[in-house]
C-alpha cells in the first residue's frame, strides 16, 4: 500500500460524507416454499450528505432490508440505490460502517484486537493501527479494558467496543440496525449521547433503523416512516429541524421535539393498526 | 475531548461482571479430602488382605501392586510396552485428527460430500466401533498398523463431527462482520472459522484422547507381542492379578497426565471463554 492511499483512508475530510438516494427501490424475496414475497416496493427518499436519517416502521416492514441494500449486502430487485450518484454494487467496506443490534464482536479477540480488526483487514501499517486503536479506546473510555475479552464486559461496554471498531476505520457513511435495542434504558441514553459525539455531527452520513420514536427524533435530522409490510413504501418523511449540537438531556423539553414525536406516532399508529389488520 | 470523557465516563458504572467462582477454581480442602478417601480405601484393601478377608490371588493387594510397579520400572521391562502403546495411540490420534478434520471441512463445504458421508458417519457414530477391531487385526496383521487403525477409527468419527458441526454452527453475524469490515474469504477463515471450530475440537479432545488409548490397548489385548494391552492379556493368561492391576494403574496415570497437559493448553487457548 502506498503512502498516498494510506493518507486517504486516514484523513477524515478527504472522504466527504456522501449523499444517498433510494430511487423506486423494490426487493422481492423467495420464501422457502418458493412463493415470492415483496418486502419493499417503490421506495424513494433522499439522505442529504452529512445528515442523520432515521427509518422507523412497524415490525416486518423491511427496515433492515433497506440497510442491507445500502450496505451492498443485498441487491434491489428493481430500482436503484445511489451513493453520490453511483449505484451501490457489492460491499464497499471503505465507504460504509455498520453497527448491528447484536454486538458481533469476535469472542476470541480482546477489546484491543476487536477494535483493530477493521484496520488490520485493510492491511494498514502496524504503528498506524496502534495509534488509531489507542485513540479510539481512549475516546470510548475503554483503555483500561484493552486486554479483556467480550465475555468479560457489560452490554454497554461491548456496544462501545463495537462503536469504536466501526468508527476506527473512519467510514464516511454509518449504517445502524437498531444498534441500542438490546440495552437497558439508562445505558441506551448514554450510548445515544456517545454516538452523537463520536460519530461527529455532520461529518458522516448516518442512516439508522429504530423502532423507538424518541430515539429517532432525538438523534436524526429526518425521519422516514415506512408503511406496514409486505410491499411497504415510504409513508412520510419528516424533517426534525432541531439545531445541532444537541443536548439529549434537554431535548425532551424542546417543544419541537414533542411536535415531531407526536406526529411520528400518529403516522406509525395507522400503520401498526394496519399490520394487525384492525 | 473533555466532553467525550464526561459523557463516556459515566457509562463505566455498568462495570464488569463481578468475578465468579468457576468450577475450576482451586479449593485445597476438596483436593486433600479426595486423596484422604483414596488412601483410606487402599488401606482398607491392604488390611482386608492381611486379615484374610480378601483373597490376594484374585484381588492382589496395594503392597503387591506397588512392588510389581517398582519391578516393572526398575527392570526397564515396561518401557517397550509403554512406547508401543503411546506410539499407536498418538499416531491414531494424529491421523484421525487430520483426516477427520479434512472430511468434516469437505462435508461442511460441499453439500454432495455431506450427503454421501453424513449417513455413514452417523451410523459409525451410533455403533460401538471397537467391535470391528478383530477384523482390523485380520486385515492388517498383529503389528503396529492394526493398533493405529483401531485408534484411528475411534477418533476419526468424533473429530469429523466436531469439525463438521463446528463449521455449520459458525455465527453468521461474525462472518458478515468481518466481510463488512473489509475481510476477504481468507480473513473470514482465519478470524472466524478457525477459532470457532477450534472451540468445538477442544471440547472433544479429552474424549478423543481416551478413545485413542482405548483403540490401541484393545487392539494390543486382542493380538500383539508388545504394549500395555499385551501386558494385560499376558497377566490375564498367567492369572497374575498384581500385574494386571499394575498395568491398569499405568494406563490411568498416563491418560491423567495427558489430560492435565491438555487442560493447561486448553485454559490458555480458550481464555476468552472465562467470564472473569
Amino acid at each position: 500500500m502506498t503512502s498516498s492511499t494510506r493518507q486517504d483512508t486516514r484523513a477524515r475530510n478527504v472522504a466527504a460524507p456522501p449523499r444517498i438516494l433510494f430511487e423506486n427501490v423494490s426487493k422481492d424475496f423467495r420464501t422457502r416454499v418458493g412463493v415470492p414475497y415483496t418486502a419493499i416496493e417503490a421506495v424513494s427518499f433522499e439522505v442529504p450528505a452529512g445528515s442523520f436519517t432515521a427509518i422507523v416502521g412497524p415490525s416486518g416492514c423491511g427496515k433492515s432490508t433497506l440497510l442491507r441494500l445500502l450496505a451492498g449486502l443485498d441487491a434491489p430487485t428493481t430500482g436503484q440505490v445511489l451513493v453520490d450518484g453511483e449505484p451501490v454494487r457489492g460491499l464497499r467496506p471503505e465507504r460504509a460502517g455498520f453497527l448491528f443490534q447484536q454486538d458481533a464482536l469476535l469472542p476470541w479477540n480482546t477489546v484491543y484486537d476487536n477494535v483493530a480488526l477493521g484496520l488490520r483487514l485493510r492491511r494498514l501499517p502496524a504503528d498506524e493501527i496502534r495509534d488509531t486503536v489507542e485513540e479510539w479506546l481512549r475516546r470510548v473510555n475503554l483503555l483500561d479494558f484493552r486486554d479483556r475479552y467480550p465475555a468479560q464486559l457489560s452490554g454497554g461496554m461491548r456496544k462501545r467496543v463495537s462503536i469504536a471498531q466501526t468508527l476506527a476505520t473512519d467510514p464516511p457513511m454509518l449504517l445502524m440496525d437498531e444498534p441500542f435495542t438490546a440495552l437497558d434504558v439508562q445505558t441506551r441514553h448514554l450510548m445515544e449521547m456517545d454516538l452523537l459525539e463520536l460519530a461527529g455531527e455532520g461529518e458522516r452520513t448516518v442512516v439508522f433503523v429504530t423502532h423507538d420514536l424518541d430515539e429517532a427524533a432525538a438523534l436524526s435530522d429526518s425521519v422516514v416512516v415506512l408503511s406496514a409490510g409486505p410491499r411497504s413504501h415510504v409513508k412520510s418523511q419528516t424533517a426534525v429541524e432541531i439545531a445541532r449540537p444537541r443536548d439529549l438531556l434537554a431535548i425532551r423539553a424542546n417543544p419541537r421535539f414533542g411536535e415531531v414525536t407526536s406526529h411520528l406516532w400518529d403516522q406509525l399508529y395507522e400503520e401498526v393498526n394496519r399490520s394487525y389488520g384492525r | 475531548m473533555a466532553g467525550n470523557e464526561s459523557a463516556l465516563g459515566t457509562t463505566t458504572e455498568t462495570g464488569t461482571r463481578a468475578p465468579q467462582r468457576g468450577p475450576r477454581s482451586f479449593r485445597p480442602g476438596i483436593g486433600v479430602a479426595r486423596w484422604l478417601v483414596l488412601l483410606a480405601l487402599l488401606a482398607l484393601w491392604q488390611l482386608g488382605v492381611e486379615a484374610g478377608a480378601i483373597d490376594p490371588y484374585f484381588y492382589s493387594s496395594p503392597r503387591e501392586i506397588g512392588q510389581t510397579l517398582i519391578e516393572l520400572f526398575s527392570g526397564g521391562r515396561i518401557w517397550e510396552h509403554l512406547v508401543a502403546t503411546l506410539q499407536a495411540a498418538v499416531l491414531g490420534l494424529l491421523i484421525g485428527f487430520v483426516l477427520g478434520s479434512l472430511l468434516g471441512w469437505l462435508a461442511a463445504r460441499y453439500r454432495w460430500v455431506a450427503e454421501f458421508v453424513e449417513p455413514v458417519m452417523t451410523l459409525l457414530n451410533s455403533v460401538p466401533r471397537i467391535v470391528v477391531t478383530p477384523m482390523i487385526i485380520l486385515w492388517l496383521g498383529i503389528g503396529l498398523e492394526s493398533k493405529i487403525a483401531a485408534a484411528f477409527l475411534l477418533v476419526f468419527v468424533v473429530i469429523f463431527f466436531s469439525v463438521y458441526t463446528g463449521i455449520r454452527q459458525v455465527n453468521r453475524d461474525l462472518v458478515d462482520r468481518v466481510r463488512i469490515l473489509g475481510g476477504n474469504e481468507r480473513d473470514i477463515l482465519r478470524h472466524v472459522y478457525v477459532p470457532s471450530v477450534a472451540a468445538y475440537v477442544f471440547s472433544s479432545l479429552r474424549l478423543t484422547v481416551g478413545f485413542a488409548f482405548t483403540g490401541a490397548i484393545v487392539g494390543e489385548y486382542m493380538a500383539s507381542s508388545r504394549g500395555l494391552g499385551y501386558l494385560l492379556n499376558f497377566a490375564q493368561n498367567s492369572q497374575n492379578a498384581a500385574l494386571m492391576l499394575s498395568t491398569v494403574v499405568i494406563i490411568m496415570v498416563v491418560i491423567m497426565g495427558i489430560f492435565a497437559l491438555l487442560s493447561r493448553v486448553e485454559r490458555r487457548a480458550m481464555v476468552w471463554r472465562d467470564e472473569h
